[in-house]
């Protein structure tokens, strides 16, 4: 249990050392909160990492999170995230036809970076992450090998 | 005076025209009396309390208000399949509707409420506001006539800051506060497209801002024999956003001289129409005890139960008995308050976002109970309709003077849970602490000046709503998880198993 | 002794197991960003289902004073749990005892629930974090990895095995992850290579650091040695949670199906207008996936090792699919040979578990060239070829513009018993490109002709308004039905729901001879 970590609102939250808590009717989320002579009822709703607690005729929205739970959301998140700088090299021999971005530009996830004219397609090559563009190593109109560095993503 | 129990002549079932606890409400009153009661309901309550309280209930249209409470000719069938005699209009919906009220008695059934002639009079209530003026009754300091965008020479002249109102106007639309005269157009363009959408009616008036003020109403009934009584008055002054969150009576702000004079200019008011039935003067009393009208309501109010409380009366029971034309008893025309009742309306909403709308389902639900404590609700535990108002339960005590009514009405809050939906109970839990409500000395500002969006969660709090979520969380993992079990012979990997084995 | 006493001292055995190679070493373990055996089996499995076999288990090594050291568990956490309430089998190397090395006593417990999970038909995955070999006992760790070996190989197309590369995975090690279905590695912390930087320098003198010898992005991008890259070792595990929600736990019981799905993330709208009008003009394939699946419920495998086609996995109102897909942005979508070997790998997986496979074709053809033909793209096409001829699970094929030549053939077509083919009107089901066709059969008119460039523009408009169209297919029945694009959904979902009691078998074999 001491594995469980709270968050109200932004913040940590920790549990209230002295005080217990006990249930008088799990079924309808209803509880006593306890300290010698003092006692206070409390609803509390919700699974998961979701809840909810009625506290003095207030609904306070709580994020219940075990180890493991806290672990892999952080992993979502920083997943979600941008990484390192990233080399977006050419997978084809071709002709750079057009450069869509300039250095200094954020740009999103699957977005045309530049275009590259190979077995007579037109290839557009998209940013495989959100990024902003650090270095574009070539020209339109100029001819590329295959992996050779086009651009970098910071 | 007479016994507070027994049927009306001549109305015998009553169909009520809403939703909802105020619905429970008239149909308690038609069980006492021994009249059948028939309730309507949409799509949206098919399970709700007032369809289940009353011995008839048939179902009106969709949930859309439009295509139901508010749908006249729907709601004019289901009496006559009923058979019903009368119609109880409650309050919001229709009450305030003369077009339903005509409609009602030309199907020839009995209208319980004042007559449609007297609400359309007051429905205007700029029209109201001149002829309570005309007939010696002090208003707010402000214009007389409707307000068009070329006349606005002389409103510093009135004393700013302004209160913009809708001549139509209610429950606080079409209503803005302008404190400087060059914000005046923006002001009226805005307020007159609100009153326009809510009222059909764009028309505006001017008043100046009486602030501090209290809001003071006095309860009328009256019969149809030109007996007129004096209910005594309801303070209503915590309000947010010109909606009332509680009333109490007596008000502490009001003393026997000023009584006095409420009560004659409510009587005043009553005169300048064709009155019977129960309405509603109010009043903003400012910090010298000037009195000032605002507006007559010709329906039952939203807080009528504290009247009830301290006088004793049923007056829905009376509402109808003056339909059928009952005699108010003399002893009404002088009655004797006893004690002091105070009401608290809890809303489905979120006094720390604004007082904002919240969804959602009720998943416990336990009023308070005990001596002085009265709950008029329609909760069920269950998702929330979203379509109508979102008043959940009006609690109320009545206990011998303030202080103790304020203490029973601590204990009573305490005892309230709800559970799935934020309420304002918190914020009634915050009020009844605070010095002003305690003492009786607050004002209509008090919402606005003091809670604003609410006092965050104490460092106590935080620990004890954490312990609360962490216990019930580890408690839930604790519990058998109904994980799958494998059993031999039931997945096809298990079935081919067995049958290789005993292939040998 | 009393019986409390014995009781404490199982718990005290317990608590001794439970650090590994000591509280210092898990120290640096987490010192380095990474987790613990135990910590990464916790993440990996739900909440409280592990539960840990032969924790006690010690090496059995005497020499160069080994039997000095001896720690509960010996470098290798085994045993089983759940992932979103299905059993799995796991065993996870402990990085903090002797670098996780492989002994003896290590190997057998991997290879015990290697046999436990094979028995009880449920996935295996395992969680690589070792530096090789344990030098100190021989012969008999090597012995230990041939074991391993056999059961991966044993087990394989019977149950779903995943390997997770998060540490060093080197020499001998490799051909654990290489033999499972899929290999997922963390980006900067993990390297598999068969001989170490040192080796390489010392044998041909080239200078290279472990990154780039056999980093994740190496493994993902060049050598395809593994199908997933991660950001990190959590992003990983939940990835590994991911993938095998996909998958059924063996090949005989049914795929989980998702109690919940929504429409798919592009609308069928967006679909009738995304084959631009020039077909010189690519488009990116993850749209019409995108348009079929269920909202955000594809995986895409090999993303980024030859990305001239699309593989992964995906769900149609909440059933597994495998989605193989020409990319026409990447190399006009041609097969090659790494294209195919990415692809023909796939496509075998799903036939072993019973996944059906949903083919979208754009195709110009097999890749011209040198470099390919003397690198047998004949060799490795074939895989390919062989892969959807002998897959029996339900084919759903949709033709979205091109599909040139052999490679119209192999893309699942109704010749190599494809299900059910369907064909956009934007199809051109032909021998080859237009341009390319006319040029060869009216050779001779060209050469003759007054303006042979306005002659060719006449022939090309010509040839595409007879043959470049999917309905010369279709009057033969090779395209079951020519649908709309914003139809697509609807119509694999049918044929998915349709095609589920398929049952069709290839003659008994002991196994075919894929050409490899």
């Amino acid at each position: 249990m001491s594995d469980l970590t709270v968050t109200i609102g932004e913040g940590p939250a920790e549990p209230a050392k002295d005080w217990t808590f006990a249930w008088i009717d799990r079924q309808r989320g209803i509880g006593r909160l306890a300290r010698g002579d003092e006692s206070l009822i409390v609803a509390v709703e919700g699974a998961g990492t979701q809840w909810h607690v009625v506290l003095h005729g207030r609904r306070v929205p709580v994020s219940v999170q075990s180890w493991r739970e806290r672990t892999l959301a952080q992993a979502r998140e920083a997943g979600a995230k941008a990484g390192g700088p990233l080399d977006i090299r050419s997978t084809l021999p071709g002709l750079v036809v057009a450069v869509h971005v300039e250095v200094g530009h954020d740009v999103a996830a699957g977005s045309s970076l530049l275009t590259i004219e190979a077995m007579k397609m037109q290839n557009e090559v998209r940013a495989p992450r959100d990024g902003r563009v650090g270095d574009i190593a070539v020209a339109a109109g100029q001819p590329v090998a295959a992996g050779v560095v086009l651009l970098r993503l910071e | 005076m007479r016994k507070d129990s027994g049927a009306a002549d001549g109305i015998r079932r009553v169909l009520v025209a809403n939703r909802g606890e105020i619905a429970v409400r008239v149909i308690r009153a038609c069980r006492e009396m021994g009249i059948v009661s028939i309730a309507i309901y949409s799509d949206a309550d098919a399970a709700a309390r007032h369809a289940e309280a009353a011995d008839v209930a048939v179902r009106i249209g969709p949930a859309a208000p439009s295509a139901s409470y508010l749908n006249v000719d729907a709601i004019l069938d289901a009496a006559r399949m009923t058979g019903a005699d009368a119609v109880h209009p409650g309050y919001g919906f229709l009450s305030e509707n003369a077009d339903f009220a005509r409609a009602v008695e030309a199907a020839g059934l009995t209208w319980i409420g004042p007559p449609p002639a007297t609400q359309e009079a007051l429905g205007n209530k700029l029209a109201a506001r001149r002829s309570a003026s005309q007939a010696g009754v002090p208003v707010v300091p402000g214009l007389l006539v409707a307000l068009d965008a070329g006349a606005q020479a002389d409103m510093a002249s009135l004393g700013l800051p302004l209160m913009l109102k809708a001549a139509a106007g209610g429950g606080g639309r079409g209503m803005r506060r302008v404190d400087r005269v060059e914000d005046l157009p923006d002001a009226m363009r805005s307020a007159a497209r609100e009153a326009h959408s809510a009222f059909g009616d764009g028309t505006l008036y001017l008043e100046r801002l009486v602030h501090p003020a209290r809001h003071v109403e006095v309860q009328l009934l009256g019969d149809r024999h030109g007996n007129l009584a004096c209910l005594g008055e309801r303070d209503c002054s915590v309000q947010r956003r010109h909606q009332k969150l509680v009333e109490e009576t007596p008000s502490p702000a009001v003393d026997p001289g000023l009584r006095e004079r409420l009560f004659d200019s409510a009587r005043k008011v009553a005169g300048t129409v064709d009155f019977h039935n129960a309405a509603t003067v109010e009043f903003l009393v400012d910090a010298d005890g000037s009195h000032y009208f605002l507006e007559m309501n010709t329906r039952l109010q939203v807080e009528h139960g504290v009247t009830e409380l301290v006088t004793g009366l049923d007056l829905v029971a009376w509402q109808i008995r003056i339909a059928a034309g009952e005699r108010l008893p003399a002893e009404m025309l002088q009655p004797e308050p006893r004690g002091h009742a105070i009401e608290v309306r809890m809303y489905a909403e979120d006094p720390w976002n604004g007082f904002g709308p919240v969804a959602g389902a009720v998943t416990a639900w336990r009023p308070p109970e005990g001596p002085g404590v009265r709950v008029d609700h329609a909760v069920t535990e269950g998702p929330l309709t979203t379509e109508y108002d979102p008043l959940l339960a009006k609690v109320m005590v009545h206990a011998g003077d303030r202080p103790a009514a304020v203490a029973r009405l601590r204990r009573a809050l305490d005892e309230t849970l709800v559970a799935g939906v934020q309420t304002d109970l918190g914020f009634h839990r915050w009020l009844v602490e605070q010095p002003e409500f305690v003492s009786g000395d607050y004002h209509t500002g008090l919402v606005a000046d003091r809670w604003q969006n609410g006092p965050p969660l104490t460092a106590e709090e935080r620990g004890l709503v954490a312990l609360a979520a962490q216990s019930a969380r580890a408690d839930a993992d604790a519990q058998p998880t109904g994980q799958p079990v494998a059993v031999d012979g039931v997945s096809p990997w298990s079935r081919t198993a067995r049958s290789e084995a005993l292939r040998r | 002794m009393s019986t409390a006493d014995k009781l404490a001292r199982l718990a005290q055995l317990r608590e001794e197991a439970m650090l590994g190679g000591g509280q210092r070493r898990i120290d640096q373990q987490h010192e380095r960003g990474k987790l613990t055996a135990r910590e990464r089996l916790e993440l990996l499995l739900d909440e409280g289902s592990f539960t840990e076999l032969d924790a006690f288990v010690t090496h059995r090594a005497t020499d160069f004073g080994i039997d000095q050291e001896r720690y509960l568990g010996d470098g290798v956490v085994t045993g089983h749990g759940r992932i979103d309430g299905r059993v799995v089998f796991v065993y996870a190397q402990d990085f903090t005892v002797f670098g996780g090395s492989l002994s003896e006593a290590h190997a057998e417990k991997i290879v015990k629930v290697m046999d436990l999970a094979l028995e009880n038909g449920a996935p295996i995955i395992g969680l690589s974090d070792s530096g090789g070999a344990r030098i100190q006992e021989g012969v008999v760790s090597l012995g230990g990895y041939a074991d391993i070996f056999l059961r991966n190989t044993l087990v394989s197309g019977v149950i779903p095995q995943l390997s997770l590369v998060l540490g060093p995975c080197a020499g001998g090690a490799v051909y654990s992850p290489a033999i499972t279905d899929f290999t997922i590695m963390v980006d900067g912390s993990s390297y598999m290579f068969v001989t170490g930087p040192n080796v390489v320098k010392t044998v041909t003198h080239e200078e290279i650091d472990f990154e780039g010898l056999g980093g994740a992005r190496i493994h993902n991008e060049t050598s395809g040695v593994a199908q997933f890259l991660a950001a990190g070792e959590a992003q990983a595990i939940e990835l590994a949670r991911t993938l095998i929600g996909y998958w059924p736990s063996n090949n005989v019981d049914p795929a989980p199906q998702a109690a919940e799905w929504s429409e798919p993330d592009v609308s069928a709208d967006a679909l009738d207008a995304l084959i631009p009008d020039s077909p010189q003009q690519a488009y990116d394939m993850h749209s019409v996936i995108r348009g079929i699946v269920d909202a955000g419920s594809f995986t895409e495998v090999h993303e980024h090792f030859a990305r001239n086609i699309i593989c992964g996995f995906a769900r149609v109102e909440g059933r597994s699919v495998g989605v193989v897909a020409q990319q026409p942005e990447v190399l006009a979508g041609v097969l090659d040979i790494d294209s195919s070997d990415k692809a023909a790998r796939f496509v075998r997986f799903c036939d072993c578990f019973n996944i059906p496979l949903i083919t979208l074709v754009d195709v110009p053809g097999f890749l011209p060239g040198v470099d390919q033909e003397h690198r047998g793209i004949i060799r490795h096409g074939a895989k390919l070829l062989y892969a959807y001829c002998e897959a029996t699970v339900p084919k759903v094929t949709v033709i979205t513009r091109k599909a040139y030549g052999g490679a119209y053939d192999v893309m699942s077509s109704k010749h190599v018993r494809g299900d059910l083919n369907y064909a956009w009107p934007t199809a051109e089901i032909a021998v080859m490109g237009v341009e390319g066709a006319v040029n060869i059969i009216f050779r001779d008119r060209l050469a003759a002709a007054d303006d042979p460039d306005a002659e060719r523009q006449r022939l090309v408009a010509d040839y595409q308004q007879r043959l470049a169209n999917p309905y010369l297919a279709a009057a033969r029945g090779y395209v079951d039905e020519v649908i709309l694009p914003s139809e697509t959904r609807s119509r694999v979902a049918g044929a998915l729901r349709l095609l589920a009691t398929k049952r069709q078998s290839v003659p008994p074999k002991k196994h075919g001879n894929i050409p490899l």
